[in-house]
């Protein structure tokens, strides 16, 4: 295994404006469908609304 | 010192949008696999309960489909680097949250063998990042604190520094 590319110190990463594209095209709308249908039903958890909620 | 900067894994350097809110990296193992990591606002038109400063991002992790132009979540890659890639997704968690404060990431696999594989990555470095975040665990549509040994559906994880949580 090549690991030529591992990094062992934490580095903040390197700015791609191709993915500023992918940012507006929203690729990933139809994976929030199952994120949004479970929220719908179980909320959010008591103790974070409590501490957040309105 | 931030727990997600503790974890000793080794991991892949990555690049990101201006926004910090879509990270991508190359998987170097059995294959060469492009990864990406995407943290999309959810609570937009519904808040779900919570104030306007506080946004709920979900995360999307998958390998990057060129074709489609569209994270593959159910893909299997069995790359031999899982360790590497989830300290890198980790690694981008910590970076999210350094430039998204005021953000709580709900997690949701594709598959319940996808959320196994997140519930492997929590339960081992559990103990570390609960000093540094709150974690609930869904289970049949009911929020638990995450408990290891349990089954979830999805997961939610609060940053206790920068929420004062």
């Amino acid at each position: 295994m090549k690991k030529t590319n591992i990094e062992h110190a934490s580095t903040n990463s390197r700015y791609n404006p191709k993915l500023d594209y992918l940012d507006a095209k929203d690729m990933s709308s139809k994976k929030l469908i199952k994120a949004k249908e479970l929220l719908s039903k179980a909320g959010l958890p008591k103790p974070i609304l409590e501490k957040f909620g309105k | 010192m931030n727990i997600l900067n503790k974890m000793k894994f080794e991991k892949y350097p990555t690049q990101s949008n201006a926004n910090k809110s879509i990270f991508s990296f190359t998987s170097i193992g059995r294959n060469v696999i492009e990864k990406r990591v995407q943290f999309t606002q959810i609570n937009d038109i519904e808040n779900y309960g919570l104030p306007k400063h506080i946004t709920l991002y979900n995360l999307a992790f998958g390998d990057w489909n060129e074709e489609s132009g569209d994270i593959d979540d159910f893909a299997r890659s069995n790359n031999g680097d899982t360790e590497i890639v989830l300290a890198t997704v980790a690694n981008t968690v910590r970076e999210f949250w350094h430039y998204h404060p005021d953000s709580l990431l709900f997690i949701t696999g594709s598959t319940s063998e996808r959320n196994r594989l997140y519930q492997i990555a929590i339960s081992k470095n559990l103990n570390e990042l609960l000093k540094e975040a709150t974690i609930y665990g869904l289970t049949n549509y009911y929020w638990e604190e995450y408990s290891i040994g349990n089954n979830y559906d999805a997961f939610l994880i609060i940053n206790k520094r920068n929420l004062l949580y």
